[in-house]
């Protein structure tokens, strides 16, 4: 069994990013066995991918998201990078705990919720100058392809 | 965002052909239904059967469908994917929508 690493990079507007969702699911899809949900891992990585869009970059265009995906071992991990505003990850990681009230009918503040239910590890940090949130998912070796 | 748009009574069928709602798609499917609300139309069905996937964005605007809508009107949703249920279940946005399987069915919940 390989392990390896492949990074996309793409300029942050949303006319792009199904196209990381689609590399990510078919390479998922390809190595992980069914042991992780392609349709899953893509979901978290396209709201990591709009969150990075929306918040680090204001939504303006012509700045870069660096998607990498590895694998290693009995882990799928998607680093996503950013040059853009740093996130306040602690405060974000507290309204994120609970989903909005239903009777509220918030359009927003589901993304972070979705990506710590369904990952197995979450984490982001500062390296230079650029923001790295990575999303990890583990899974047993005997399901790699 | 492409929809199919058909009229059953004083009931709208809006059919999304495109396998996507997402951050990009969001704003225009938002902008036609509210188009096809302030026609007057506020029965409608939306029928996800051609739907693979939905991310928060796309659950934002279908939120802001029914916002838009209020005690003036109501919307039902049918033909939802297993993958984006199970999404509807985990945001637990089930628990906000009224989700049925049929198209039929749809139009049977909004006639009554």
């Amino acid at each position: 069994m390989r392990n390896g690493s492949i990074t996309l990079s793409i300029d942050s507007t949303f006319d792009n990013v199904y196209l990381i969702g689609l590399a990510v699911s078919r390479i998922c899809a390809a190595v992980a066995n069914d042991a992780v949900d392609p349709s899953t891992f893509e979901l978290c990585v396209i709201e990591a991918v709009n969150n990075v869009i929306e918040h680090a970059y204001a939504g303006e265009p012509g700045h870069p998201v660096d998607v990498t995906l590895s694998i290693a071992g009995d882990r799928l991990t998607c680093a996503i990078c950013d040059t853009g505003r740093t996130m306040d990850w602690e405060a974000a990681c507290r309204r994120a705990e609970q989903l909005p009230e239903e009777e509220d009918l918030a359009e927003g503040g589901r993304g972070l919720y979705i990506m710590q239910t369904l990952m197995d590890e979450i984490s982001y940090c500062r390296e230079g100058d650029t923001n790295v949130l990575t999303l990890t998912k583990r899974f047993s070796p005997a399901h790699r392809r | 965002m492409e929809i199919e748009q058909d009229e059953i009574g004083q009931v709208t069928v809006a059919r999304l052909l495109d396998q996507r709602l997402d951050a990009r798609s969001a704003p225009e499917f938002k902008e036609k239904l509210a188009s096809i609300i302030r026609s007057g139309r506020t029965r409608i069905v939306l029928d996800l059967a051609e739907v693979e996937f939905v991310d928060s964005s796309g659950f934002g605007a279908m939120i802001s469908i029914l916002k838009t809508l209020g005690n003036h009107g109501d919307l039902v949703i049918c033909g939802v994917r297993d993958s984006v249920l199970s999404m509807f279940k985990l945001t637990r946005l089930d628990k906000v929508f009224l989700i049925v399987s049929q198209p039929e069915d749809a139009i049977g919940a909004l006639e009554r």
